[in-house]
């Protein structure tokens, strides 16, 4: 709508949060879930969801464990990788396009 | 085993020779048990004796024989006497002996005969007399009748000198039989267990098998008197006989199996051990039976069950009609119906179209124009003819559906009378929404579309330093995607439509595309130009193939022209030349490959159709627009120089008229002639700087081909120019292959020699 009525305004590429989801498809992209899991993985495609499906993933879980003796949190991380993934978006929480540097 | 084996010999002769020679008899033995036979027959003597030996067997208490009736078959007692022909025989003696009488004679006159029925009569001879006479103390043995008792008594028997050894011969199975039955009684006395065996309960008798069948008399109380037989027969015979009693042992063993006997053999050495081996089998057998009954009962209890089961549910039979079911099916498969199979299930079209399967007109994508279904469902319908009006039944049933469901078209949303608002009704296609996003950026995008939008509005902004913004490369290359997809779609669906509607739909798709390409867009304006930018994207890369194909051939030339124009600023140019090292990303050397796979091919092709004036053109352009020297650096820069320097070539041999194309004009040839000085004289003294670094891995064969290209265009000079600068380089090339494996020696070869066959020459010729 706004193009017609300022058609001088240039459109632009982002007009709502989804298009910048839609701008880092065939991209390698940073999403996070709950459950303190991080995804990072070619996007292929998405829905209005979030659901999506990434290619070449890496999963990232990162666990917190207390040592019953002394009581200290142990930070670990577990890695594993996927060829192709299904994510659900009802576990999205953040979706990142790649870092883009110079051009 | 109650029968003595030469009683066998006497009363079934027809069986023996067969029996004999089947086993491991030999022929000496052959001959001998046939002559047993003969002699049986030839005298009625004989069978007097048997007649004599008759009731002496009827006399035996014999043990095992209880299954005798079951295994032949009638009563011992009432045999009849079909078989005893002793009495017509008695009736006809005189006319036998005359017979004997003559027998001997036509022995004689046949001296091979003789010679070898010499040598073994008297043999048994001796053997059966000694015997009789040790055995007459039964008394039973003897016949009162028989004139034979006495050989040197009988009134024909003197003329002939063989004769007596003839009777003697013949006495033997007389005797035999007396001196068995007594055996049988030893038998019987030695071993009273067997009467009644204890380790045999009568229950476990029924089910054993024939082999293992309730023993008969051992024969380890008959064994002394074989032995005794063996014995005396050595001692006559010596050494000769040895094997020949072996034979005999067999040769009983053989007849006894005949009679249906087990074998005495096995069962000789069986001791109680064995018999108690033969229980535990047994019990293995019964416990075996008895769990095949426990499954048999188990399997009808679960037979039963179900069958209970199916009378309890049957009272609901018949509970819905055939309009019910047929109302269910429709509700279930009308949510699998659809339009357009390619956006509600296009993993599954793409899946099948890859898998080279026929689309299957299954129920989740019961696609229109695919619901002709014709083929498959011929197809199918033949492989199975049972079934075929059931499936005719459900195909019929589902285009209706399909059709009553695409008659009124499906509502996401209800509203009642006097509600107040509406009712979303959920599909399998139209879940409930937890998140409403506004279809809005689609429809400011179909507006763009629109040719008179005005190509202003889509420059992409420009920041202050003109760098595009990415973000607008990005989103460029997502609408080209979405024209791409509808573009696709509508080839698909060509048939369904209306031949011009469809054809405006189809231009205003491909304007739409072409100008989200921002191929038109001016150069200069923004660097690097918006359509090299989206080109340096890989996804960018990858859609052009998809475009082309939608491209006329105005739109080919000017996206290469476009393309040659800003060849430095491609990413794959620009960041794929190698410093002195050679060291490209693997990332950048993946774009490369990409940028080859999917953009070179269809402008290769182009390129491959085009006229020497393009051609021409295209080469200027590149040449005056880049840094050539820069520019055959990168293996994409010389990819298109080897793409223009060969069809050049091509054309100037006329090879364009095998493709409709008139032959170049003279002028064209001269204008590319100039072109060509003007790329050699730039490259001139910088061709080895387009080889990959010596020792680097990368495969140089495109350089070599792009050396080739130009060896074939360049006059005498400029090749000597082109070997001299580049011979280096061969040599090198040439030495290395010899060091290296085979396979790899000959790609490098191979390589050189794209070059040197240029040239005329070949890397053979060279000197190391």
């Amino acid at each position: 709508m706004t193009e017609e009525t300022t058609p001088v305004v240039e459109p632009n590429a982002v007009e709502e949060p989804l298009d910048l989801v839609r701008l880092s498809l065939d991209e390698r992209i940073y999403v996070k879930l709950r459950g303190d899991r991080e995804l990072r993985g070619k996007l292929h495609a998405y829905d209005g969801h979030l659901n999506m499906i990434l290619g070449d993933v890496e999963e990232t879980i990162t666990v917190v464990e207390i040592n019953e003796e002394t009581e200290e949190e142990v930070i670990r991380t577990i890695k594993n990788t996927a060829e192709m993934l299904f994510v659900r978006g009802d576990g999205v929480i953040l979706v990142s396009p790649p870092s883009r540097t110079g051009v | 085993m109650s029968d003595s084996y030469f009683g066998f010999d006497t009363t079934m002769p027809p069986l023996n020779s067969d029996q004999l020679t089947a086993g491991t008899a030999e022929i000496t033995e052959d001959e001998l048990s046939k002559n047993f036979e003969e002699f049986a027959l030839e005298s009625g003597q004989d069978f007097g004796c048997d007649q004599g030996f008759d009731p002496l067997a009827d006399q035996l208490v014999e043990t095992g024989d209880d299954y005798n009736e079951e295994t032949f078959g009638n009563d011992i007692t009432n045999i009849g006497d079909d078989f005893d022909f002793t009495q017509s025989n008695a009736k006809i003696a005189d006319t036998i002996q005359k017979e004997e009488k003559l027998y001997v004679d036509r022995r004689k006159s046949a001296p091979s005969d003789n010679n070898e029925l010499l040598r073994q009569r008297p043999l048994f001879s001796n053997l059966w007399d000694d015997q009789s006479g040790g055995i007459s103390v039964n008394g039973n043995g003897s016949y009162p009748n028989d004139p034979t008792n006495d050989p040197k008594t009988s009134p024909l028997m003197p003329e002939s000198p063989i004769s007596p050894s003839i009777w003697g011969s013949y006495h033997p199975p007389s005797t035999r039989k007396e001196s068995l039955p007594r055996h049988h009684h030893e038998t019987n006395l030695h071993h009273p267990s067997y009467e009644n065996p204890p380790t045999y309960p009568p229950s476990q008798i029924s089910p054993l098998p024939p082999g293992f069948g309730p023993p008969g008399p051992p024969p380890t109380a008959r064994v002394p008197t074989l032995e005794e037989i063996e014995k005396q027969l050595q001692r006559q015979a010596g050494q000769s006989l040895t094997k020949r009693m072996l034979s005999l042992a067999e040769v009983e063993a053989a007849l006894l199996g005949l009679n249906g006997r087990p074998p005495p053999l096995p069962i000789y050495g069986q001791t109680e051990g064995a018999y108690r081996e033969q229980e535990a089998a047994f019990l293995e057998q019964e416990a075996a039976i008895r769990e095949q009954e426990v499954m048999y009962y188990e399997r009808e209890r679960k037979r039963r069950e179900k069958q209970r089961k199916l009378a309890d549910m049957a009272k609901y039979n018949g509970l819905m009609t055939q309009n019910d079911k047929d109302y269910i099916n429709r509700i279930q498969i009308s949510q699998l119906v659809t339009d357009d199979p390619y956006s509600d299930d296009f993993y599954y079209q793409i899946y099948t179209a890859i898998r080279n399967r026929p689309a299957q007109p299954q129920m989740g994508t019961f696609s229109p124009h695919a619901s002709g279904g014709g083929a498959m469902g011929h197809e199918r319908r033949h492989r199975n003819r049972g079934s075929e009006s059931g499936m005719l039944k459900v195909q019929q049933q589902v285009l209706r559906i399909v059709n009553d469901v695409r008659r009124k078209p499906k509502s996401t949303q209800l509203s009642l009378e006097g509600a107040l608002g509406k009712i979303a009704l959920n599909s399998v296609r139209n879940p409930r929404q937890l998140l409403q996003v506004s279809t809005k950026h689609t429809d400011t995008h179909q507006n763009h579309a629109s040719p008179s939008g005005g190509s202003h509005q889509k420059v992409p902004s420009i920041s202050s330093h003109g760098v595009v913004d990415h973000r607008k490369v990005l989103r460029s290359i997502e609408n080209i995607y979405w024209a791409v997809l509808r573009l696709e779609e509508l080839k698909r669906n060509q048939e369904r439509e209306a031949k011009d509607k469809w054809q405006e739909k189809y231009t205003e798709l491909v304007n739409k595309m072409w100008e989200e390409l921002l191929v038109t867009e001016p150069i200069g304006v923004s660097f690097p130009h918006p359509f090299i930018s989206i080109l340096s994207v890989s996804k960018g890369k990858k859609v052009i193939p998809r475009v082309l194909r939608h491209c006329n051939k105005d739109q080919f030339t000017t996206l290469i022209t476009m393309l040659v124009a800003n060849f430095e600023a491609l990413d794959v140019c620009k960041t794929a030349i190698g410093g002195s090292n050679g060291n490209i990303k693997q990332s950048i050397l993946d774009e490369v490959e990409l940028f080859m796979n999917t953009v070179v091919p269809p402008l290769l092709q182009f390129v491959a159709e085009a006229p020497l004036k393009i051609v021409n053109g295209l080469l200027t352009l590149f040449i005056e627009r880049n840094n050539i020297i820069w520019v055959a650096k990168s293996k994409v820069g010389l990819a298109f120089l080897t793409m223009f320097l060969s069809r050049a070539e091509i054309l100037k041999q006329g090879g364009g008229y095998m493709q409709g194309l008139p032959l170049p004009e003279e002028r064209e040839i001269m204008q590319w002639q100039e072109t060509y000085n003007r790329l050699f004289n730039q490259l001139q003294t910088y061709f080895l700087l387009s080889f990959p670094p010596f020792m680097s891995n990368i495969d140089d064969m495109y350089v070599w081909q792009f050396l080739a290209a130009m060896a074939v265009g360049a006059s005498m000079e400029q090749q000597h120019i082109l070997v001299t600068e580049v011979r280096e380089r061969v040599l090198e090339t040439v030495v290395q292959a010899s060091r290296i494996p085979q396979d790899k020696a000959t790609h490098k070869i191979t390589n050189v020699n794209l070059f040197l066959h240029a040239l005329g020459l070949d890397a053979s010729q060279l000197k190391i």
